[in-house]
């Protein structure tokens, strides 16, 4: 059950300050007249008390995230909103912590989609929270609304924070290069050498695995991008440093890097493409040293 | 009509409204000054000239209101309404933002509020409702303008659509608040009302111009409501006059009782008349011949002064349309034993007596009956060369019952009743002169007579030793011509009943029609008397309630009727198909087939109906219905 409240305006107060002078005007000088401008005021309000409650009557709310939702950045959210009663609602307002949504029109038993901005000051798993649906309908004399308490969990990732590669190679964020040469399937067999992470099952020669008991991978001639695998500093601030991470991902998996994470009680082997950036950010948004 | 269009339209014809309400208040200069004000603003709205700058717009409020409020005013209302108008029509002068589409609605409101101090016209009560509706749709679209807010056609449309009803619910119900908001049966401020200045009446002192000037008027005098309409002529009684002089006609004896809401006879007169009379800068109330009976409400403290001539009046001039029930015996003598002041009713002035006395002695001659010798002077004045006529030529030097007795033998109803009057005193006969109306134009729509100032009329009374005052009509009757034309006479019902219903309605009126609800509401016929048991309620029977309503409920969850795609999974599964409870219709289908083609083929036409009325949005009438059903009864049919 829904627990509408009501906020009176500024117009709202005048009027109902008005309706109550003539009242009393209208009591104590038994002018008809005035006892009929002070019923059509009282029907104004009534009525408009009315009217509030069945525009929010029927309404249901569904909030889709985007795909990414980064820390202390605007996400995008679309705010679908149902009108299930038979008659249309006009002037909605969407509030919650971090701003607002407006919708101006929903006709009768149809849905329609809001573009909501959200933001997220921290990483990790995050619950939309309290959305206010309110509407000053019909006449903005008052304003009735309730609270929608989506319980939802958005996961955020950490705020990116740029960075000069150089920096980063230099200074917080080791970029070690660790089997640093993967040789290019594509090209003349090179050499064979020992299985480092990030290598992938595929190159595994499995003559000489079983030769030597250990896991002997192929080298080829061709080189391809190099896999980076990328730790922090312990020395630095951990948030900063997830920010810094954050922003490398998000550039060099676009730049098809073989991506990998190494971080105190954490390695993900090196990977491309979206999932592996999905995967990576995940990490970095639930991360706990 | 979009949005903006709408807003400007209701902003303008609101003011223009409340103008209007006002507009007997404003001097024609004033009203032209608006006008042009007004135009100015419309060119403006159009771009073909630009507003005028605020801080010149201030000075010039200022300045204005200082003037208004300089200027004399014939009415106490112009004082408040001159700078509010003012300060309303400052806002059109300039670029109009929403906050001042507020302010000039609060403004036409306070002058509407004003104006329903001095107006209690039903043209005004229409005009409050139309502004109520129009002030009401400019504010939820200027409200749906506001912010954020973009509505598009379609939502335009059905705010406008919504506004449109919403106003008129919004004056329906009103009425609720209007019929059951508290009424009090004293006012503190009772007397706090602008009003006009009244129209002219029967007053206490009143010469033929004057009665010359109420017979031209149109305006309405009173509405009696009665039953039927009277097969006679009505006379509706108003002032008895007792003295003349030189052709003015005053009262002189004193009320009888001063303070009483009642006036009563022992005899209860057979025709009731509720009398709405309009306000006139007289005091006296009129009744049909002869009233038995006088009651009016307490509401603005009304005392009915009762006069011994059988008149009544109020204490004040009326200000405001009263009410009063009368109970009249329509008889055409007032009976009375005795004749108090015999000597007031023999007065004749000492300069016209002896012209007048010969007159009189050489018409009656030796008849010793006064209703004999009135009736021979009745019918002198009602024979040739005596003729009624408004337009009279006047001779100063002569008195105007001379003038009209001997030299122009034209007049209107009082030249007739006072030369009656004076003739029969002349020669020591008691006679009085009556005023009031006669007549009226019977509105069947509200089974009442419209009274107009038109029908103003003196008639006269002679005394009857041992029987009474009896009624002489010395006036040839004048067939006057009423309009006939179905929507005046409708319009002036409504009227009636806009004075009836909303401006007469009060403390009593409430007082009667809550009694008359309570009454009907708790009538013992409507109440239902449960039968008396020696009921008490124990634990057991409590618990077997509550597991009687609890069994109820799992049979009920438990034979929940299916739906057509469960009764078709039940069918398939008695069939010894393997249901699982995610397979699709077109599964099921093949499931059905492999079994037996023909089953497979009558799933197939029966998921498709099904897709049809579940994801299709069409809708499950009774041909699908009976189309699915007969299906299900196919594949029920079909051999094992």
């Amino acid at each position: 059950m829904r627990r509408f409240r009501v906020k009176i305006s500024l117009p709202g107060i005048v009027f109902i300050l008005l309706t109550l002078i003539l009242g009393g005007a209208a009591v104590n000088t038994g002018n008809n007249l005035l006892y009929l401008i002070t019923s059509l005021m009282l029907a104004l309000m009534g009525l408009s008390g009315m009217v509030s409650l069945v525009n929010l009557l029927g309404l249901s709310l569904d909030i889709s995230p985007p795909q990414e939702v980064y820390a202390g950045q605007r996400a995008l959210f679309s705010l679908s909103v149902k009108n299930k009663k038979i008659l249309p609602s006009f002037l909605l307002q969407f509030s919650y912590p971090s701003g607002g949504a407006y919708l101006s029109y929903i006709p009768a038993k149809e849905r329609l989609t809001v573009p909501a901005w959200f933001i997220f000051h921290r990483r990790g798993w995050q619950k939309v929270g309290e959305i206010r649906v309110s509407s000053e309908f019909p006449v903005g004399f008052f304003e009735r609304g309730f609270v929608v308490r989506e319980e939802r969990q958005v996961l955020v990732y950490p705020r990116p924070i740029p960075c000069t590669d150089s920096f980063a190679l230099e200074e917080d964020i080791d970029l070690r290069k660790a089997g640093y040469t993967i040789p290019e399937k594509e090209g003349d067999l090179r050499q064979l050498r020992k299985f480092y992470p990030g290598d992938t099952l595929r190159d595994v020669h499995w003559p000489a695995t079983a030769r030597y008991g250990k896991f002997i991978v192929k080298e080829y001639s061709v080189e391809r991008p190099k896999a980076l695998i990328l730790t922090i500093d312990k020395r630095q601030d951990l948030e900063k440093n997830l920010g810094r991470l954050t922003y490398l991902i998000c550039k060099l998996i676009v730049q098809n890097y073989p991506l990998g994470l190494n971080l105190p009680k954490l390695f993900i082997p090196p990977a491309q493409g979206v999932l592996q950036k999905k995967k990576l950010l995940e990490a970095l948004a639930t991360y706990e040293p | 009509m979009s949005l903006d269009k709408v807003i400007r339209f209701c902003l303008y014809s609101s003011f223009l409204l409340a103008i209007y309400s006002v507009r007997l208040f404003i001097s024609p200069i004033w009203l032209l000054f608006i006008s042009l004000c007004l135009i100015y603003s419309l060119m403006i709205q159009y771009g073909l000239a630009s507003p005028l700058p605020s801080l010149f717009l201030n000075i010039l409020s200022i300045l204005g209101i200082i003037l208004s409020l300089l200027f004399s005013h014939s009415e106490i209302i112009s004082l408040f309404i001159y700078p509010l108008i003012i300060l309303g029509i400052i806002k059109f002068l300039g670029d109009i933002k929403p906050r001042d589409i507020w302010q000039v609605y609060l403004i036409s409101f306070f002058i509407l509020c004003g104006a329903a101090t001095c107006n209690f016209d039903l043209e005004f009560g229409v005009i409050l409702i139309v502004f109520t509706m129009i002030s009401i749709i400019g504010l939820v679209c200027l409200n749906a303008k506001r912010g954020p807010y973009r509505l598009g056609p379609s939502g335009e449309r059905r705010l406008l659509s919504f506004s449109l009803i919403w106003s008129a619910s919004i004056v329906i119900s009103a009425s609720i608040f209007f019929l059951f908001l508290p009424r009090s049966p004293f006012s503190l401020f009772s007397g706090l009302s602008f009003t006009p200045s009244a129209k002219t009446g029967f007053t206490e002192k009143i010469s033929l111009e004057e009665v010359k000037d109420i017979l031209e008027s149109t305006d309405v005098a009173f509405r009696v409501l009665v039953k039927k309409p009277f097969a006679f002529r009505p006379y509706w009684r108003g002032i008895v006059y007792e003295t003349y002089s030189k052709g003015t006609w005053y009262v002189s004896s004193l009320p009888k009782e001063r303070r009483i809401d009642t006036f009563s006879l022992r005899k209860l007169g057979g025709i009731k008349q509720v009398f709405y009379l309009e306000p006139y800068d007289g005091s006296s109330l009129f009744t049909l011949e002869y009233p038995c009976r006088l009651t009016i409400r307490a509401k603005c403290h009304h005392v009915i002064k009762v006069w011994e001539n059988l008149s009544f009046s109020l204490t004040n001039p009326i200000s405001r349309r009263i009410r009063y029930e009368v109970y009249s015996d329509p008889t055409p003598y007032l009976p009375q034993k005795s004749l108090a002041n015999r000597d007031i009713y023999l007065k004749v002035p000492r300069d016209i007596k002896k012209r007048l006395s010969e007159l009189a002695k050489s018409l009656v001659g030796s008849i010793d009956n006064n209703l004999e010798a009135a009736k021979i002077i009745n019918q002198y004045l009602h024979s040739k060369p005596f003729q009624y006529s408004l337009h009279v030529p006047k001779i100063d030097r002569l008195d105007p019952i001379l003038q009209f007795l001997f030299h122009t033998h034209r007049g209107w109803c009082e030249h007739f009743a006072s030369a009656f009057v004076l003739l029969l005193r002349s020669i020591d006969i008691p006679a009085r002169v009556v005023g009031g109306y006669v007549g009226g134009q019977w509105n069947a729509l509200g089974h009442y007579y419209l009274v107009r100032q038109s029908d103003a009329h003196t008639w006269a009374e002679v005394w009857q030793d041992g029987k009474g005052w009896v009624r002489f009509d010395p006036t040839p009757i004048l067939h006057k011509s009423y309009s006939h034309f179905f929507m005046s006479r409708f319009l002036d019902y409504i009227r009636l009943r806009w004075y009836a219903y909303i401006i007469n309605y009060d403390f009593t009126i409430q007082r009667n029609i809550i009694h008359k609800l309570t009454r009907y509401t708790l009538h013992p016929k409507w109440r239902v008397n449960l039968p008396k048991t020696k009921f008490r309620p124990s634990l057991k029977g409590i618990i077997t309630v509550i597991g009687l309503c609890l069994l109820l409920f799992f049979i009920y969850r438990h034979y929940t009727p299916l739906n057509y795609y469960q009764r078709l999974k039940h069918t398939l599964a008695a069939h010894g198909l393997e249901i699982g409870p995610h397979q699709t219709g077109m599964e099921l289908a093949r499931l059905a087939s492999e079994k037996d083609p023909r089953m497979g083929q009558l799933v197939m036409e029966f998921i498709k109906t099904w897709y049809e009325v579940r994801y299709g949005g069409a809708a499950m009438d009774r041909e699908r219905k009976e189309h699915l059903k007969r299906i299900l009864r196919q594949i029920k049919n079909i051999k094992r």
